[in-house]
């Protein structure tokens, strides 16, 4: 509570020192709507203007508010960011009858949610891009080569809503000479299908998919994985925390970081790059699960050594 | 606080609330972000190997499913330092390091934190294990040396920690048939239902066999046995189970005094487990077991134109309640204590001659404490105070250090002293014959207790070496020990009137000493290849009590998967000469090499596998006595999970 408290109020900082700075002369109007003015969004938010700020400084006028605050104005911003997905809608929907809308950045966002509510057009010609908050398939599986080399075969748990992760993950599982086993949860519930999935898998990768992982179904799916000792790896350190052997994640800041970058090249040109992982990430290890389950990992050295793959 | 969070919902707006709200099933950032409980907390988590405070062996479901066994005992044999013989046919026995007792009632047998001692005669764990169904065992703990601090007296001479599956892990329907030589004929059939949150499973199994060739030992046990695991809440964890069963097995060599005849125990038990995570730190256990057993075992002994009526059955009953509180007061510090009470009851007008129900109170107060100074070591220091009714307070302390020389290598030193509690019998018993033509005229006194006997106590000193390299896939556990018994107990002659009726005494026991070590290694997809062997020596005032172990024990364990998904396994096992307590003959127990191929399957959306399995296969070998093989017997399995 304190913490939200006080992204609150380092938001609402910021919102006055932006609406200080509006009269620069020559500055480029950049909205930043975020889907909550706090937590999360607000540390995205922020990572994302001073990575743009450092580069160059005054050169934007910001405008950092929760998305409802906005409204179709003239004149409009030469540039949108959208925090969030609530963001990213409300900001498509403000800009619907617009001709030629501002190019819009959504940023922290899952990709299957950018890709439910992008129009297709704007992505294809430049004027709409994303930074996920997703990890790509591959540096998912090589993470999992990486920590645990005797895995073969890697299970994913989905709903109708995440199966579309199925297919990158499965090329990315053969090209490393794994077998990806995707389960979808059908009508009988999540129960009967995670049970079949733990009995061919030696580790389950967790999608981000409410109907599949949440708060209420996380105690289950963690303990009977374990019970057949099968390694969990999520996608946020709240999983870690939980009891997954592994967490590989981007925070906000990195996400943001990513966002600044891109709207940076952007600046330059008139369009946005196609939409993109974030580049910086993080892993987290459970130590007291891995000891349990008899693995030796050091967290420091798999993001390390997962970095250096990726490196060109 | 549920209202709350509601209301600032409702306040947001609206279009924000269709997208993110947690009824929405559709993926959003908030996905990332949310808050979980703690789920698998360190209470929760089972302690690694290389920090238990003792050497440990697990055997999973996995290696019980290949070794072809039929029972538990046979299973144990792949433990370092257990020794694995049959009375008859029907009473297959294993313990550790010594041969002392056939009952196994040095033994502790834990299953899913139940006891199955059974306390009624002479202290007997093997017909407990018998009643146990191999098919819902998930994973058999064994703690080789003692440890009453822990778990009580008769964690004396290994404790064997048998956890069963999950009902969660077991919907579904499974059945499986077993045909075979020497009359095998086994089934078990299972059903398991529920949800996430609640779980249940009914499973009715039968084993028959008609034991050895020269024996009269054909055995039948029978077993239903219902589990229910619920989860409540993301925190509570209760677990339920009922179960009832019956093991009937032949008894006797045929002589006068020892006449062939069918013996049964019959049983039943309830368990009730409630566990609640309190804080991710700070977990609270509470148990509750109830189990009564009623064993038959009567025939009439000859001597000449004498004979009398020789009976041992009767009914026990034991009663138990256990509240267990883990918690973690930091990094370095964590603290397991708890209490018990037991009440366990006999009747049995023919062993304690007294028409009336014999009873006696246990408790227990016990404590551990694990303290990490560095990342390094680990010391642990436990104790149990043990109240009992007959003998007085006891109390057994351990004190274990782990050092982790490298983060895959660990030096474990640790000494505890343990203790065995005499039986009903060795404090009660009181069996007197009496002429079947005349039965208020007796002929014989067999058995007066005195009262006197103490607890047998065991000091254990031992060093232990817990290696993995991780490069080659190889595990090594090793340890050498010295274990210095007391106060043993045995049955000698004493005068009461015309009569000389034993009695229990004790006297001071052996001193075992040894090394033992086990190898573990996966040199190749596919290939497993276990080494476990012991050497022990004995050494005692007394040449017989000299011989009741081997000096050697070893098995050897390969797991080969081939071509065609077909899984080919063989064990081996041996010993050098030794003798068994109770009867047993010296006696060298040659190679005994068991194979099984085995051919999982799919048929649709139905799992099987059909298996053959040969125990024996290089030829029988001298079993207990001299007179009495184990011959190689084939049998094939045949289960199918829907």
């Amino acid at each position: 509570m304190r913490r939200r408290f006080l992204a609150t109020l380092a938001t609402a900082c910021l919102c006055l020192m932006t609406y200080g700075s509006a009269s620069a002369a020559g500055a480029v109007p950049v909205w930043v709507a975020l889907s909550e003015t706090g937590g999360a969004h607000a540390e995205a938010a922020e990572a994302l203007r001073a990575e743009v700020d450092q580069a160059q400084p005054g050169r934007i006028e910001w405008r950092v508010a929760h998305w409802s605050q906005f409204a179709s104005s003239v004149p409009e911003p030469h540039w949108v960011v959208a925090v969030g997905t609530a963001a990213q809608r409300g900001m498509q929907d403000l800009f619907a009858g617009d001709s030629t809308p501002p190019p819009l950045l959504a940023i922290l966002v899952p990709r299957l949610a950018f890709e439910r509510i992008a129009e297709p057009a704007r992505v294809r010609n430049g004027s709409l891009s994303a930074v996920f908050l997703d990890q790509p398939p591959a540096r998912q599986l090589d993470l999992i080569r990486l920590a645990l080399p005797a895995v073969r075969n890697v299970g994913i748990l989905v709903s109708a809503e995440s199966k579309a992760h199925g297919a990158g993950l499965d090329k990315a599982a053969r090209e490393r000479g794994m077998r990806l086993a995707m389960t979808q949860v059908g009508q009988e519930g999540l129960f009967p299908a995670l049970q079949s999935l733990l009995a061919e898998v030696e580790v389950l990768l967790a999608l981000p998919d409410p109907a599949v992982f949440n708060s209420q179904t996380a105690a289950n799916i963690l303990t009977a994985a374990y019970r057949r000792q099968v390694p969990l790896v999520g996608f946020s350190p709240a999983y870690a925390k939980a009891g997954a052997l592994l967490a590989l994640y981007s925070t906000p800041a990195q996400v943001g970081l990513r966002g600044g970058e891109v709207l940076r090249q952007a600046l330059a040109g008139r369009t946005l790059p196609p939409p993109q992982w974030p580049r910086e990430f993080a892993v987290t290890v459970n130590q007291d699960v891995a000891h349990s389950l008899g693995f030796a990992l050091d967290q420091s050295q798999l993001g390390e050594q997962l970095r250096q793959r990726e490196r060109p | 606080m549920p209202r709350r969070r509601l209301l600032a919902v409702l306040s947001a707006p609206t279009l924000a609330v269709l997208s993110t709200c947690p009824f929405a099933q559709e993926v959003s950032e908030k996905d990332y972000f949310g808050d979980l409980p703690v789920v698998l907390s360190v209470s929760r988590l089972a302690q690694p190997l290389d920090e238990t405070p003792g050497a440990v062996t697990i055997i999973d479901r996995e290696l019980i499913r290949r070794s072809g066994a039929r029972e538990v005992a046979e299973v144990l044999r792949l433990v370092p330092g257990f020794l694995l013989t049959y009375r008859n046919g029907a009473n297959p026995q294993a313990s550790y390091h010594s041969g002392m007792d056939t009952y196994g009632s040095r033994t502790q047998v834990y299953v899913d934190g139940r006891s199955i001692y059974s306390s009624f005669y002479l202290g007997d764990t093997h017909v407990g294990l018998r009643g146990l169904v191999l098919e819902d065992i998930e994973r058999i703990e064994v703690l080789r040396g003692s440890n009453s601090a822990s778990f009580g007296a008769n964690a004396f001479l290994g404790v064997v920690n048998i956890v069963t599956r999950n009902a969660a892990d077991t919907h579904g329907a499974m059945v499986s048939a077993t045909a075979g030589d020497k009359g095998i004929h086994d089934n078990v059939a299972r059903i398991g239902w529920g949800d996430g949150k609640a779980s249940f499973r009914v499973t009715a199994a039968r084993r028959a066999d008609r034991g050895f060739n020269n024996a009269y030992d054909d055995s039948h046990v029978s077993r239903l046995q219902f589990r229910a695991d619920l989860m409540p809440t993301a925190s509570d964890d209760v677990m339920i189970q009922i179960g009832a069963g019956e093991i009937s097995r032949g008894e006797g060599v045929g002589t006068a005094g020892n006449a062939f005849r069918t013996s049964t125990n019959a049983d039943a038990h309830v368990l009730l487990r409630w566990q609640r995570q309190l804080t991710p730190d700070q977990q609270f256990e509470l148990r509750f077991v109830h189990e009564r057993e009623s064993p038959r075992d009567t025939f009439i002994a000859t001597a000449g134109p004498i004979s009398a009526v020789v009976d041992t059955s009767g009914q026990g009953q034991r009663t138990e309640l256990g509240l267990q509180h883990s918690l973690r007061l930091d990094d370095a510090l964590r603290v397991v204590w708890g209490g018990e009470w037991r009440y366990e009851t006999a009747k049995s007008k023919p062993v304690y001659f007294d028409p009336e129900t014999i009873s006696l109170h246990q408790w227990r107060a016990f404590g551990n404490l694990e303290w990490r100074p560095h990342h390094q070591w680990l010391f642990q220091a436990g104790g149990m105070y043990e109240g009992h009714s007959y003998t007085g307070g006891t109390f057994s302390p351990r004190l274990t250090a782990n050092f982790h020389v490298l983060p895959d290598h660990t030096l474990r030193a640790g000494v505890t002293k343990s203790q065995r509690a005499p039986t009903f019998y060795e404090l009660r018993g009181d069996s007197r014959l009496y002429f079947t033509t005349a039965p208020t005229t007796q002929v014989a006194w067999t058995f007066l207790a005195s009262g006197n006997v103490k607890p047998e106590t065991l000091i254990t000193n031992e060093l232990g070496y817990l290696g993995r390299f991780r490069q080659i896939n190889l595990s090594v556990d090793a340890r050498a020990f010295v274990e210095r018994m007391n106060n043993r107990v045995w049955f000698s002659a004493r005068t009461v009137g015309a009569f000389a009726p034993n009695d229990a005494v004790n006297r001071p026991g052996p001193r075992i000493h040894g090394f033992e070590y086990q190898f573990d290694w996966r040199p190749f997809l596919g290939t497993r290849l276990m080494l476990a062997e012991a050497h022990t020596r004995i050494a005692s005032g007394d040449p017989a009590e000299e011989r009741e172990g081997p000096d050697r024990n070893t098995s050897v364990t390969w797991l080969q998967r081939l071509p065609g998904e077909m899984e080919f396994s063989a064990i081996s096992t041996a010993t050098t000469p030794f003798k068994w307590a109770g009867g047993g003959d010296l006696i060298n127990t040659p190679r005994r090499l068991d194979v099984r191929l085995g051919k999982p399957f799919t048929l649709g959306a139905t799992r099987g596998e059909a298996s053959v399995t040969v125990q024996a296969i290089n030829g029988g070998y001298q079993v207990y006595k001299l007179n009495q093989r184990f011959d190689r017997r084939a049998f094939a399995t045949l289960r199918l999970d829907f």
